[in-house]
């Protein structure tokens, strides 16, 4: 009886642990979301953007004031010619609390290009009028362009 | 009683409206407690004002005149600048230019060297943020160009704008490091020791000249209240290709201007680089393949990749030898 007693309990407790190793694992929704590289392309692929220029972690730093360890990936791209205002910037903050820094630095740029787009340049004004800092999670992004709501869809089903 | 309603409605609707109607033509009012010069809306927008204002009698008695120029004269400033002093209408005092020359090259090293540019910062208008779009392509290739300096620019920048404080509403601001900042207090941040400034494209013709001379000094002043040590280059506004001309907005009237850039450099102790004459053609007007906004919608002002290139080149190569 005793034997039969242990053995039922050692079955049970085999059950126990089975159980608690396959609980599932939530998968983070970031295992979803394309590298910003990748989605960056997937704009150039499907978007007719004009001549462009990357810009590397010194230039965030130097114009924007973004500091790498805000960030674990970014993807930005301005217009070559400095008469337009187009622009494809994307960041993934490094965490939650880099967010909103992240965000205000951006609305101090776009900002900056509706100043000097108002009196001289009413067409690229527009343009910058119609953009907008937006946040989805820990993905910080500003697109100016005519195309705007094709490449905020492109994003969008990117992550 | 709905006819009643539907009055009131109207009624309430341009009520509203005459309140929202924000004017934001009178700047000239003492709500602006600094002493700088402040001139009208009319007079700060430039490529787009449809009425310039009224040429001054000073104005016109400020136009440059052709001088006779000796061989000694024509033949420095072709090595020089790669025009003829005879050719270009639009060149300033050749005398003045000459002994600034001399300054200048008693200032700059023995031989090209990109370092001479790392602890420098531009600061411009959108011409220069051209200069600054470049210098980002190249670098990020890998490339030199203008060593590691830094620049400080935005699009309709002017000495209107340099001068003024940040609670200025109609004054432009550049950025640095993501921060809205004036001129000099950007050059102060950047540290650096050398200050390139090309201003004036967004002034001229857009303001009285009291209005823009007395700009440019308080510029100059501020400038050196944050940052006392910095060496001053100024370099000229650069010329209009031929056809983009209008209203004030003629090279004839950057010619007075950087006649005036020039008198101030000379009074001051400032550096004076005469990059107008290098990006000119033999006429005057800006190099058309220098140019990077002709046709439809173009104001025949900014650079192209090429012009862009000259400009850094002569600074490299040139004004560096």
């Amino acid at each position: 009886m005793k034997k039969i007693f242990c053995f039922a309990l050692s079955v049970l407790m085999l059950f126990v642990f089975a159980s608690c190793g396959n609980t599932p694992v939530e998968e983070s929704s970031d295992k979803q979301s394309l590298p910003l590289s990748e989605i960056m392309a997937k704009i150039e692929s499907q978007i007719t953007l004009p001549a462009m220029i990357s810009l590397s972690s010194a230039d965030l730093s130097d114009f924007y004031g973004i500091e790498e360890t805000e960030y674990s990936e970014f993807c930005v791209s301005i217009c070559e010619n400095s008469l337009q205002k187009d622009q494809i910037i994307m960041f993934k903050a490094a965490d939650e609390s880099y967010v909103d820094g992240i965000r205000e630095k951006l609305n101090t740029i776009r900002q900056g290009a509706l100043d000097e787009t108002e009196n001289y340049l009413p067409e690229q004004f527009d343009l910058v009028s119609k953009s907008e800092v937006r946040v989805n999670g820990l993905y910080i992004t500003l697109f100016v362009s005519p195309d705007l709501a094709a490449i905020n869809e492109i994003f969008d089903n990117s992550i | 009683m709905k006819i009643a309603k539907l009055a009131v409605t109207a009624l309430a609707v341009s009520v509203l409206f005459s309140a929202c109607n924000i004017n934001r033509i009178d700047n000239t009012v003492t709500s602006e407690t600094e002493t700088t010069v402040v001139p009208t809306t009319a007079e700060t927008t430039t490529e787009t004002t449809t009425n310039p204002p009224v040429e001054t009698e000073t104005e016109t008695t400020e136009k440059i005149e052709t001088e006779a120029h000796t061989d000694e004269e024509v033949s420095s400033a072709e090595t020089q600048t790669g025009t003829t002093a005879t050719d270009n209408p639009f060149r300033i005092d050749t005398n003045l230019l000459d002994d600034l020359r001399d300054m200048l090259t008693l200032s700059r090293p023995d031989k090209p060297s990109p370092d001479f540019f790392n602890d420098a910062v531009f600061v411009g208008d959108s011409v220069t943020l051209g200069l600054k779009n470049r210098a980002v392509s190249e670098r990020n290739k890998g490339n030199e160009f203008l060593g590691e300096a830094q620049f400080l620019c935005a699009g309709s920048l002017n000495y209107y704008s340099a001068a003024s404080s940040l609670s200025n509403s109609y004054a432009i601001h550049p950025t640095y490091k993501g921060q809205k900042v004036t001129v000099p207090e950007g050059i102060k941040k950047s540290g650096a020791e050398k200050v390139f400034i090309m201003l004036g494209m967004n002034d001229f013709s857009g303001s009285a000249t009291e209005v823009w001379q007395s700009n440019i000094n308080k510029t100059f002043d501020k400038i050196l209240e944050l940052s006392p040590d910095v060496t001053i280059y100024v370099q000229s506004v650069t010329p209009i290709a031929n056809g983009y001309e209008y209203g004030k907005f003629t090279n004839e009237n950057i010619a007075v201007f950087n006649n005036y850039l020039a008198s101030v450099c000379k009074e001051r102790g400032f550096y004076y680089i005469d990059i107008n004459s290098v990006l000119a053609d033999e006429t005057g007007y800006l190099n058309k393949s220098y140019c990077g906004d002709l046709g439809s919608g173009g104001m025949g002002i900014h650079m192209s990749y090429p012009g862009t290139d000259a400009w850094a080149d002569y600074l490299e190569n040139t004004f560096c030898r």
